[in-house]
């Protein structure tokens, strides 16, 4: 695949793309850093896409693991040094986590994993399916079916409760 | 199908992700039970809620141009060492542009990280001299810390930020904790405001020492807090 040929399957797919990148970074400008960081990334190691047809999960991934290596060096970068110079404890806490609460925003969606949120945006939001999905986060399709269903039972008892409190009945019999 | 299906398949059934002969069977016994009828329904509506209130914005056109840029900056770097000039006069220029955004985020990272999660002190003191004096030695450039008007300083530590060892003071103001990075301005001269991830960035120069604070009053106000205090260490 040519250079030309990558950056108009980028462009295709650009929508989607920055899209995923602001659920993970919640911040519009990062979220553009961090498709062109991708992109860059994706231009070296372009040999790996062989089927144009697979482009988007590929490139989602790219994005998705740029974004850990991100979290990752943020985290190191805080390791503070101590007065002669060697590594302190590193500070508590899971950056990371913090960063990746990024997907599906709203105080309901918080109660699921990063993995989980991922899937179910990925599946319900972007419409990919449990194969390319399970590409993007590099785990077995079985995996992805079991993450979702998890994801949504705990959904929707966020809800049930949520609705309790409000008074809002349901119809389950 | 006789016994009722579990969420899994539920869940997947409602994705189109089970094979025919699985769903067919699936959707005979929801015929003739009312719960898993029910359930596949909130599964559904769950599904399009999550679609539905998710923004499906179109992605800046100025992501589309940076993309195309680096495309065309990537090409000419590919042609030989006659452009290699131009080439790192450009990437210079790209990286100038963009240094003080990623410097800003990294700064409002640590001020999260380190105010959120509680992260101890390496001193502590409220007096400046005190403050100044425990960081001696440990920077590469003389660190004087500035009177910021209405706060008191609490303490600090050395983190580093792009190898550099930088003096992370923290000052209290109204209940506010307030970052102020102390820094060797690396020949860049950056000073003004900006908004970072919901905090203000305020950065001012003084003496080849470049000050920032991250705070979460307006940028008026941290502007003027900043500028008070560094003018008065000229």
């Amino acid at each position: 695949m040519t250079e030309s040929e990558l950056l108009n399957l980028v462009l295709a797919h650009l929508d989607r793309l920055n899209r995923f990148a602001q659920q993970l970074c919640r911040d519009d400008d990062a979220a553009e850093d961090l498709v062109q960081e991708a992109f860059i990334r994706a231009l070296a190691v372009r040999g790996q896409l062989r089927d144009a047809s697979r482009a988007l999960p590929w490139l989602l991934s790219i994005i998705r693991s740029r974004h850990l290596e991100k979290a990752r060096r943020a985290q190191r970068r805080l390791e503070l040094v101590d007065e002669e110079g060697e590594l302190a404890d590193p500070p508590v806490g899971n950056l990371e986590e913090e960063l990746l609460r990024g997907v599906l925003s709203d105080e309901v969606a918080r109660a699921l994993t990063e993995e989980q949120r991922t899937c179910v945006w990925l599946c319900d939001v972007e419409g990919l399916s449990y194969a390319d999905i399970a590409e993007v986060v590099g785990c077995p399709v079985g995996t992805v079916r079991s993450r979702i269903a998890r994801a949504r039972a705990r959904l929707m008892e966020s809800l049930a409760a949520y609705a309790q409190e409000r008074g809002i009945r349901g119809g389950r019999p | 199908m006789k016994q009722c299906a579990d969420l899994e398949l539920l869940s997947a059934e409602v994705d189109g992700a089970i094979d025919e002969h699985q769903a067919r069977a699936l959707r005979g016994h929801i015929e003739s039970c009312a719960r898993c009828g029910t359930v596949r329904a909130e599964l559904l509506l769950l599904k399009t809620a999550v679609r539905d209130q998710s923004a499906k914005g179109a992605a800046p056109e100025t992501l589309k141009q940076r993309l195309v840029a680096r495309m065309k900056r990537r090409r000419m770097q590919t042609r030989g060492a006659i452009f290699a000039a131009a080439i790192a006069a450009t990437a210079m220029v790209f990286m100038l542009a963009r240094r003080p955004r990623e410097l800003a985020a990294q700064l409002v990272g640590d001020h999260i990280l380190m105010t959120l999660d509680g992260a101890p002190l390496e001193v502590r003191g409220e007096e400046l001299p005190a403050i100044e004096r425990w960081f001696a030695g440990k920077l590469d450039f003389a660190l004087r810390l500035p009177a910021l008007p209405g706060a008191r300083i609490v303490g600090g530590r050395l983190c580093s930020i792009a190898g550099r060892r930088v003096a992370l003071t923290f000052y209290e103001k109204d209940g506010r904790r307030l970052s102020l990075f102390v820094m060797d301005d690396a020949g860049v001269r950056r000073e003004g405001c900006e908004p970072v991830r919901g905090f203000t960035v305020c950065h001012a120069p003084a003496r080849g020492v470049e000050y920032a604070l991250v705070t979460d009053l307006t940028a008026a106000q941290a502007k003027l807090l900043l500028r008070s205090g560094v003018e008065g260490l000229r």
